[in-house]
């Protein structure tokens, strides 16, 4: 009973954390632009990100390491240390994004410029990190994180012609009016939103963190194979609503403030206070995530001793790192730079630097000196190739795109 | 002599080539500016409408406000830089300009009296912007 009630309680955590600031608005910009027609791709980078995490969740369980010491131990320092320094670089960018997604859900409940939440903010997910248990953080993220199914009962309640938005998910049923160029930028955003990098070195540290074995690795299947494709859903419900309510009225999604229109349509206030509780946890939860993941990254490749299992006296420099990564964060935003193109932006170079971390843990996988017995299948290899290639046309399609349109404008 | 001739003819094709792609991407920032104004007036109205039904709050209708205000205001700072080849061009941007100033004015108006009554007694000057600013979209969208 207790394993089955810990088996649920990942799978909601999952659910409850599977969503970021990147998912929200990129979901949000897209079905206010293009309706549904971009639904295929978040299919698409759901089923990636079960893959990479499966196999992530895998070598750490089993070897019970985590991804950076594997992989600089396996591709040697130099080549590790490229991967190393975009996974870094596009950790912290997504941390700036998530304590601003943090400190503009806070100005949705205060009105007070979010300029003045993003210290709080900061300092908040610093305490956590310093005060709170592994298991308790992440799961009391996740569980309040949950509260984003409110976009699910806010789509069903605008009651939309469901006929109308399944021809707009079929694909080449865009009636959008944006350019073929637009259309690839969202989808290779949208792609890099569900696939983001730190969500994996998050994931497989933490496996690390609560010590799982052999023997946890149903919980871990479980985890993502039912987990992140229902937290997909939740993604498709935010692009719904907006392609329900914004799209019709040519309003295009630029700020997070807009999308709590068609739930507040939806659902009036209740509704509403749920779903900004939901962006709370959810972006917090993100901020942490991220914070640990710079600290796990850097602590990893150099071999300092890391994690929330260690008393911080034993992990100083791990800490030390994830307090500078916040300051730095806090810094850039307080350069008044719009935290929704920092988000747009980080979501599009997740695309870019993901060959750098998905190919190494396809290698670890694959190698018996690590896994033994518990290598990838035929199968799952076959899967894993495919998204080989599509990983690879994105990170490659990604910069001309960004270029071409302007960052999607 | 023929070679200068075709030379003479080759720079006139190319300046021709250059002054209407110019002109085309002057009308294309000017859609994507009204665009954008648009899109900012109608949240703005969306925003207000809710919150007069009581289906939201006074602070994230202030945050909606706030932002598009700010959007607004960049879209208008956008029109202003649109490089002018043509009187086509000057008088198209001039109409943009009156038109998205109306729904600057009016998104602020809206802002303000919101923050100091704490209501927004109706959307008249908003609607109006929006009209003037669809029948200008309107327009440059036929002249393509």
């Amino acid at each position: 009973m207790k394993r089955i009630l810990g088996v649920a309680l990942g799978i909601l955590t999952a659910i409850g954390g599977f969503l970021d600031i990147g998912d929200m608005v990129t979901n949000a910009v897209v079905g206010s632009r293009f309706g549904l027609s971009l639904a295929w791709v978040v299919v698409v980078g759901v089923i990636g990100i079960c893959v990479f995490a499966q196999m992530s969740g895998r070598v750490a369980a089993v070897s019970g390491r985590a991804t950076f010491e594997l992989i600089r131990e396996r591709l040697g320092p130099r080549a590790a240390v490229l991967n190393l320094g975009a996974s870094f670089m596009i950790n912290l960018m997504t941390l700036t994004a998530e304590i601003g997604g943090v400190a503009l859900a806070l100005q949705l409940v205060s009105s007070v410029s979010y300029l003045l939440w993003v210290p709080f903010a900061a300092l908040a997910v610093w305490l956590v990190i310093w005060r709170v248990k592994f298991s308790v953080m992440e799961n009391v993220a996740g569980l309040v994180g949950l509260c984003l199914i409110g976009f699910a009962v806010a789509l069903f309640l605008l009651n939309p012609d469901w006929g109308e938005l399944g021809r707009q998910a079929l694909p080449g049923a865009s009636t959008s009016t944006e350019k073929v160029s637009t259309y690839w930028f969202y989808a290779v955003a949208l792609f890099g939103a569900a696939m983001t990098p730190y969500e994996v070195f998050f994931f497989s540290s933490g496996a690390v963190e609560e010590g799982w074995t052999t023997k946890d690795l149903t919980r871990s299947r479980a985890n993502v194979l039912v987990g992140f494709p229902l937290g997909g859903l939740l993604s498709l419900a935010i692009a719904g609503c907006a392609a329900v309510v914004l799209l019709p009225q040519l309003i295009s999604v630029t700020a997070l403030s807009q999308v709590m229109l068609p739930v507040a349509l939806a659902g009036g206030k209740m509704l509403l206070a749920l779903i900004i509780l939901g962006i709370v946890a959810a972006t917090a939860g993100a901020a942490l995530e991220t914070t640990l993941s710079a600290g796990y990254t850097i602590a990893q490749f150099l071999g300092w001793p890391w994690g929330k299992f260690r008393p911080p006296a034993e992990a100083a420099r791990f800490h030390l790192l994830m307090i500078i990564c916040l300051i730095v964060g806090i810094g850039t935003l307080m350069t008044g730079v719009d935290p929704i193109q920092v988000t747009e932006i980080s979501v599009v170079f997740s695309a870019v630097a993901l060959p750098l971390t998905y190919l190494p843990i396809l290698i670890v996988a694959n190698d018996p000196e690590y896994l033994g017995e518990h290598v990838n299948g035929h199968a799952l290899n076959g899967v894993a190739l495919i998204y080989l290639v599509i990983i690879l046309a994105a990170a490659f399609a990604a910069i001309p795109l960004l270029i071409i349109t302007g960052a999607g404008q | 002599m023929r070679v200068s001739r075709r030379a003479v003819g080759l720079i006139l094709c190319l300046g021709l080539l250059c002054g209407c792609s110019q002109q085309a991407a002057a009308t294309e920032d000017l859609i994507k500016a009204l665009s954008d104004a648009n899109s900012v007036i109608a949240s703005s109205i969306l925003a207000i409408e809710l919150y007069d039904q009581e289906r939201s709050t006074r602070a994230v209708t202030e945050t909606v406000l706030g932002d598009m205000a700010e959007q607004i205001v960049d879209a208008e700072s956008a029109l202003e830089s649109v490089k002018i080849d043509s009187d086509q061009s000057q008088s198209d941007r001039d109409a943009a300009l009156t038109a998205v100033h109306a729904g600057v004015t009016a998104v602020l108006a809206s802002r303000d009296e919101l923050k100091m009554h704490g209501a927004v007694q109706n959307t008249a000057e908003l609607e109006s912007a929006a009209r003037q600013v669809d029948s200008v979209l309107t327009d440059l969208r036929g002249s393509r």
